[in-house]
């Protein structure tokens, strides 16, 4: 039953509305073509990431053994293990450093050049991010500092806090601060009033800021190629040098494996922060 | 309470980060797919120190990397050339390696040599030559002048790859030329630079990756490559291969062993040195990788053997190359990047 | 009712705490923010505009020696009789990022706007789905994503199989390694970034404003041009920053997808401070590289300061 629901669904989407005056003719076509277009790409690493055969592009059969190799690759699960310690450091850092300029900047008193701040903040957005990997390159050799991951970790924390910072203060602005006001005129004081008002009204904002940092660290490239050292090989860095050596079944099932777990923590993010609205 | 368990989640993390760092490690960048890897599972056991491995497909990506400093490498493999200017440019650890139990299984051919007189910095790890490999069904050969690879016939339009830097390119060019290596030269140069230019519109593409499937699969028929690359490609995949011998000489090479400048782990470094060198492991290590080692293997249990392995037993001569002064390096530079533009 | 309450708030806060503290933790909350960009962001670009005047060292890195010389090898080369002549090739390769930036950014727009507006008019749940269905991909491993592109667009490629198999082509030449290649590539990649500002600027329009034109005789064409693309150069604009200013540093796609020959800016600098070793050369085209994307966002903001006069009309 709800197939045949989906299938009328789909039929109005493209026939209907014809008569509607907002209705313009070929832009349902236009958009199942374009998620078509995003989506093809994907089937085909998914689709060869099940063939047995070593050579990617002649299909042999069904199986999973690029899954178990994958699995077994030492390489890659270090690679892993760093992209995640990573990003939950460096999410840690942005995402605080974000929310107490965000707090600022939308309920401290008398804040001086706010425009300022909030361009100073998003510069990392402006920035062609090759030209922030040469330049951090340059200033890490410069100061002589060694070790791969906290490298990694200043870098992407640097480049995450715009990221944690919009939604944070998208949310601040969305609200008005009469809880906040009324709690204090109740003489909460200060501390007090952030804990059990503020905090958790802004908590949202935060997650979703915290899961674009995590997001946007662990899909770094650029910096984390040029920047990267001895035992500190990131995901994205690892699968780059496997794609360098050639297209290869093992690689396809590994791309499945990093979407599926992208999926399964996109997906009850997607749902909360639907459910908060 | 969401925020609550990420945070508690990325604490789990990080002790677990701290935990791995608190284990003996050591943090090898080397060729790409040049040591055994079941070689490395065994050292991993009998010492316990945990091993990561990067590799690198051109010396000029490695010394890119060291001279940006602070790479957090424990090992490296450069060419004897690239031994030398690191040890000028101060990238490298003094290991004193005449006093390391590997430099009494090294093959004594490679002790006190020009790149380390002294036997301070490197250990010979293996060595071998540079030239092209064709792919029979696309080139019939013969095989044995530069010429075919630099002044090609005409139907291998498109159908030649080379290296992508010019660390062994321009040399090959230079002896195809006869002129000598690391010339300051600018008129000779430009000779090397207008030979690669004419060649250039039959280079399908300059890559030093993947270079086994590219030749193998017959989406080039010639290609730059290394003696035991090709033996490997032509034995372990029975690819349609051979490995070309110019009258005018192959390029030679020899990989060592050297500790950069910072490594924190030093002495695990020559723990993996001194194991690598034992007759046991270096022949392992022999027959897995196929170049020729630098250290004295077990000749019964070698599978390359001169009857079966013309590439890494080459009748023609064979001439290293050598470490550039920065005005011949400068040339070097200038042909490759007004070549590639 | 606010105001007042506002007001009131004021006053009290202004009696109770003296001004200083209120300042103190303003700085407080601001200070790391400011040491994070002031340390890893600026010093950093400091440090490029520096290099990008010294001599570089053959072997890598840089010598303290000032010299201008790195700009100059961005328009002149020294032949081999060291007679200094004009070079048109790495001005090929800014203008072809340039327009590789532009292209991608106006393909994203001529798709966005009819997805972004045919979402709008979905029912609620309906959006939410497809709005989710756009941004999922995004989340995937931008690496991952390109790679599908060499998987699709190389030799014995998915799409030339199966062109061969439905009989359209035999042997044609590969797909990859061009500008079509890293053009498809980028719009791939950055699409998402146009679709949704566009969409968000769609939602606030204001339905009756369509109807009242419709009901005056305007033709949908017309509805379009004269309402709604002006209502919606907001959130255009956005996109459109959001696509161009990244597309321009762009790394991933020329490599994979360029194949290392068709070079643009992203990877031309990289290559300076990996296999080249030209650190000067490679800081003097980042400051290129920053001074186009700088006067592109002057040049916007200037615009879009001033007033718009078709759209606040109505």
């Amino acid at each position: 039953m709800s197939h045949s629901n989906n299938q009328n669904a789909l039929m109005r989407f493209i026939t209907a509305k014809n008569k509607d005056v907002k209705h313009y003719p070929g832009f349902g076509l236009i958009s199942v073509a374009f998620f078509l277009f995003l989506y093809l790409p994907i089937l085909v690493v998914i689709t060869y990431s099940f063939n047995s055969n070593k050579i990617v592009s002649v299909w042999q059969g069904f199986s999973f053994k690029w899954y178990l190799s994958a699995l077994q690759n030492e390489g890659l699960m270090n690679a892993v293990q760093v992209s995640l310690t990573v990003a939950t450091i460096a999410t840690i850092i942005a995402t605080s450093v974000a929310t107490a300029a965000a707090l600022v900047l939308s309920r401290g008193k008398e804040v001086k050049h706010v425009k300022l701040s909030e361009t100073v903040i998003n510069l990392p957005l402006m920035l062609p991010e090759i030209v922030f990997a040469v330049a951090i390159l340059i200033l890490f050799s410069q100061l002589g500092l060694q070790d791969g991951l906290t490298k990694l970790i200043l870098a992407h924390a640097c480049f995450c806090i715009p990221f944690a910072f919009l939604p944070i203060r998208a949310r601040l602005q969305g609200m008005t601060n009469n809880l906040e006001q009324a709690a204090q005129d109740l003489y909460a004081n200060p501390w007090i009033t952030f804990k059990r008002i503020t905090l958790p009204l802004i908590l949202p904002g935060i997650f979703a800021g915290a899961m674009l940092s995590f997001v946007i660290s662990m899909d770094d490239f650029i910096t984390s190629s040029i920047v990267s050292g001895g035992g500190a090989t990131t995901l994205p860095v690892y699968i780059f040098s496997l794609v360098k050596q050639g297209v290869s079944p093992e690689l396809n099932a590994i791309s499945t494996l990093i979407m599926l777990v992208s999926l399964l923590l996109v997906t009850p993010a997607w749902m909360i922060s639907k459910r908060n609205k | 309470m969401k925020f609550a368990k990420s945070t508690l989640a990325g604490l789990t993390a990080l002790s677990l980060s701290f935990s791995v760092s608190a284990a003996e490690k050591l943090n090898i960048y080397t060729w790409s797919e040049s040591i055994d890897p079941s070689l490395i599972e065994k050292f991993e056991q009998e010492t316990g120190i945990q091993v990561t491995l990067d590799g690198y497909t051109s010396n000029e990506d490695l010394l890119a990397k060291l001279k940006s400093g602070s790479s957090d490498y424990d090992l490296v493999m450069p060419s004897q050339h690239f031994v030398k200017i690191m040890i000028q440019e101060d990238l490298l650890k003094n290991i004193n390696a005449k006093s390391l139990a590997a430099f009494k299984n090294l093959d004594p051919r490679w002790k006190g040599q020009w790149w380390d007189p002294n036997d301070e910095y490197s250990i010979a790890f293996a060595y071998g030559t540079a030239s092209f490999a064709f792919n029979t069904n696309e080139y019939s050969g013969p095989g044995n002048s530069w010429k075919e690879f630099f002044e090609p016939e005409e139907s291998l339009k498109g159908k030649i790859a080379a290296f992508s830097t010019p660390d062994e390119i321009i040399p090959a060019a230079q002896a195809y030329l006869g002129i000598d290596f690391c010339s300051e030269d600018s008129n000779e140069m430009k000779r090397v630079y207008q030979l690669l230019k004419k060649q250039k519109p039959y280079v399908a593409v300059y890559s030093s990756d993947n270079i086994s499937s590219r030749l193998a699969g017959g989406e080039v028929a010639m290609h730059s490559w290394w003696d035991g690359d090709t033996m490997r490609a032509r034995k372990d995949n029975k690819a349609p291969i051979i490995y070309a011998q110019p009258l005018e000489g192959l390029i030679g090479w020899l990989d060592a062993l050297v500790v950069p400048k910072g490594s924190r782990n030093t002495e695990n470094a020559k723990t993996f040195i001194n194991w690598i060198s034992q007759e046991a492991n270096a022949t392992t290590q022999y027959n897995y990788y196929g170049h020729s080692s630098g250290f004295i293997i077990n000749a019964r249990n070698a599978k390359h053997k001169p009857n079966n392995s013309p590439e890494i037993f080459p009748e023609v001569r064979v001439k290293f190359t050598q470490a550039c002064s920065p005005v011949a390096q400068k040339l070097v530079d200038k042909v490759w990047t007004q070549l590639l533009l | 009712m606010n105001q007042i309450i506002n007001n009131a708030h004021k006053q009290n806060a202004s009696i109770n705490k003296p001004f200083n503290l209120r300042l103190s933790w303003n700085l407080i909350g601001l200070m790391p923010a400011y040491l994070v960009m002031f340390f890893l962001m600026i010093i950093p670009l400091g440090i490029i505009f520096y290099v990008s005047m010294m001599t570089s060292d053959p072997y890598g890195g840089y010598e303290a020696i000032f010299s201008l010389e790195s700009y100059q090898q961005i328009l002149f080369t020294y032949d081999w009789d060291d007679n200094l002549n004009l070079n048109f090739q790495y001005l090929i390769i800014i203008a072809r990022t340039l327009l590789l930036a532009s292209a991608t950014a106006i393909i994203c727009l001529l798709i966005s706007f009819p997805v972004a507006y045919f979402i709008s008019r979905q029912s609620n749940s309906t959006k939410a789905l497809l709005l989710y269905l756009i941004t999922l991909p995004f989340w995937v491993s931008m690496v991952i994503r390109v790679y599908a592109w060499v998987l699709i667009l190389s030799n014995d490629g998915v799409l030339e199989s199966s062109l061969t198999f439905l009989g359209l082509t035999s042997g044609m030449d590969s797909l990859l390694y061009n500008n079509n290649a890293m053009l498809v590539g980028m719009v791939y990649s950055y699409i998402p970034l146009m679709i949704l500002p566009i969409y968000a600027s769609i939602e606030k329009l204001d339905a009756r404003l369509t109807e009242a034109a419709s009901d005056l005789y305007s033709t949908r064409l017309s509805t379009l041009t004269k309402i709604i693309l002006p209502l919606c150069k907001p959130g255009i604009v956005a996109g459109f920053i959001l696509v161009f200013v990244p597309c321009l540093g762009t790394v991933l796609e020329p490599m994979l997808l360029g194949g290392g020959k068709t070079m643009m800016m992203g990877n031309l600098i990289q290559n300076q401070f990996s296999i080249a070793r030209n650190w000067s050369f490679g800081a003097s085209l980042a400051v290129v590289l920053l001074i186009i994307v700088m006067l592109f966002l002057m040049w916007n903001a200037r615009k879009s300061s001033r007033p718009i006069v078709e759209g606040s009309a109505v």
